[in-house]
């Protein structure tokens, strides 16, 4: 029995060629959010059109990536389907940490409900909310993940390669690092169950509400990452 | 025949287990499947490398570009004497001859006066370093204190409108004595 999920698990897996490209993958994408944040987010002062370059590059060699491999819209999670599977499985983790972020934001007195302005804001900043979470989300499991899972097949492992990825891409920001590894470990055990982007980045969305509105805003320093966390 | 399939059935938590390793199972078939041949292999490899070449080169532009910007590299001059009595010389930046320079003395590294470099200086107009006379500097009684010191001349460059200031060592540092005698009519 233990032989043939071995078995299975390695089937997962790719060719040894091709791990060693999937690996190149995560740490170039990777290697290009570094550069954005640390790089040309600090250094690029007014000329942020600058900041198209990593994210150009990083999104072109993402969907050249997935054509080559010939990766299927619906493989990578832009399904309805499983919409509500992906749901039940967030479900209760969400309302485990949303308990914790309420408990800890009362602890600290960091509670604050009422960050909406009022008028568009109810209807923008949902929005973007999960327009920017999607994002994240696409990258994070239709890219990394699944090139995780090239490498080390389904399972603990690459869940907890995206997850680290997730988290170090947050440095040097200590409250925002150890919150997003949580995530990315929810996230991304879901998503190699139910891959369904639509309720990861709704997740991403509600979770990050949860979290600016209980978390006191001098642990998290204003959700900053990168060089821009200094000051 | 219809209570088999009846019994058949699964459950609607059977059915949700199901479903969830349907997903993978079909997403992770689909995947091995799929694994790209060589020549596709070699085509995300020369992305790859191309990528790499691309963010390389910003990152190299950014590094010299901010530099070039934080440190001035026009700079030019000399501390040409130290003593008890003052540290004087003469700085200019060559990109823009016109303009007189903040310069900051340090005494043992540490800080000790600051002034505009707007002295008259004919020598250094003459040897064409500027556009006129105006770029030497005198600091006056440096220190008081008796024994040997080290002065430093730094000449100060702001950047990022105004957001960075900038030192960068003017000539060479420069040794000089300050006699007990010094010390005593200093503070007379």
């Amino acid at each position: 029995m233990s032989n043939t999920v071995r078995g299975t698990a390695q089937a997962e897996r790719g060719a040894p060629g091709d791990r060693a490209l999937a690996a190149w993958e995560i740490v170039s994408v990777t290697a290009s959010a570094l550069i954005a944040e640390w790089v040309v987010l600090a250094l690029a002062g007014r000329s942020r059109l600058v900041m198209l370059v990593p994210v150009v590059s990083a999104f072109t060699l993402i969907f050249l990536s997935q054509r080559i491999r010939r990766e299927r819209a619906r493989d990578l999670g832009w399904r309805l389907d499983n919409f509500f599977e992906a749901v039940r499985l967030l479900a209760l983790p969400m309302l485990a940490a949303t308990l914790f972020c309420i408990l800890l934001g009362w602890l600290y007195g960091g509670l604050n409900l009422r960050l909406w302005r009022g008028g568009w804001s109810y209807l923008i900043v949902p929005t973007l909310g999960v327009a920017w979470g999607l994002m994240q989300q696409f990258v994070l499991q239709a890219f990394i993940n699944r090139r995780a899972q090239i490498i080390w097949g389904r399972g603990r492992l690459s869940v907890f390669v995206v997850a680290l990825v997730f988290g170090l891409l947050h440095l040097p920001n200590p409250g925002l690092s150890v919150a997003t590894f949580a995530g990315g470990l929810l996230w991304a055990t879901v998503y190699q169950r139910a891959p369904n982007l639509l309720a990861l980045s709704l997740s991403h969305a509600l979770m990050t509400w949860v979290l600016i509105s209980t978390i006191p805003p001098p642990l998290l320093n204003n959700l900053r990452v990168g060089f821009k966390y200094f000051g | 025949m219809r209570d088999d399939s009846t019994r058949s059935r699964p459950t609607a938590a059977a059915n949700v287990r199901t479903n969830s390793s349907d997903f993978a199972a079909a997403s992770s078939a689909h995947a091995s499947a799929n694994a790209p041949t060589v020549e596709a292999r070699t085509r995300l490899a020369h992305l790859l490398i191309a990528k790499s070449i691309v963010e390389a080169l910003l990152v190299s532009a950014f590094a010299v570009a901010f530099y070039y910007l934080a440190f001035n590299p026009h700079f030019r001059g000399s501390v040409d004497e130290a003593s008890a009595q003052r540290v004087s010389g003469w700085v200019t930046d060559e990109s823009r001859p016109a303009e007189h320079i903040e310069v900051q003395l340090y005494i043992n590294g540490k800080f000790a006066a600051s002034r505009l470099a707007d002295e008259a200086r004919p020598d250094i107009r003459t040897a064409g370093r500027a556009a006129d006379e105006r770029h030497g500097f005198t600091f006056l009684f440096p220190t008081r204190e008796a024994g040997e010191h080290e002065a430093r001349v730094y000449a100060v460059h702001a950047s990022g409108g105004g957001a960075r200031r900038t030192l960068q060592l003017v000539g060479r540092p420069l040794r000089f004595t300050v006699g007990a005698g010094a010390q005593e009519s200093n503070d007379r």
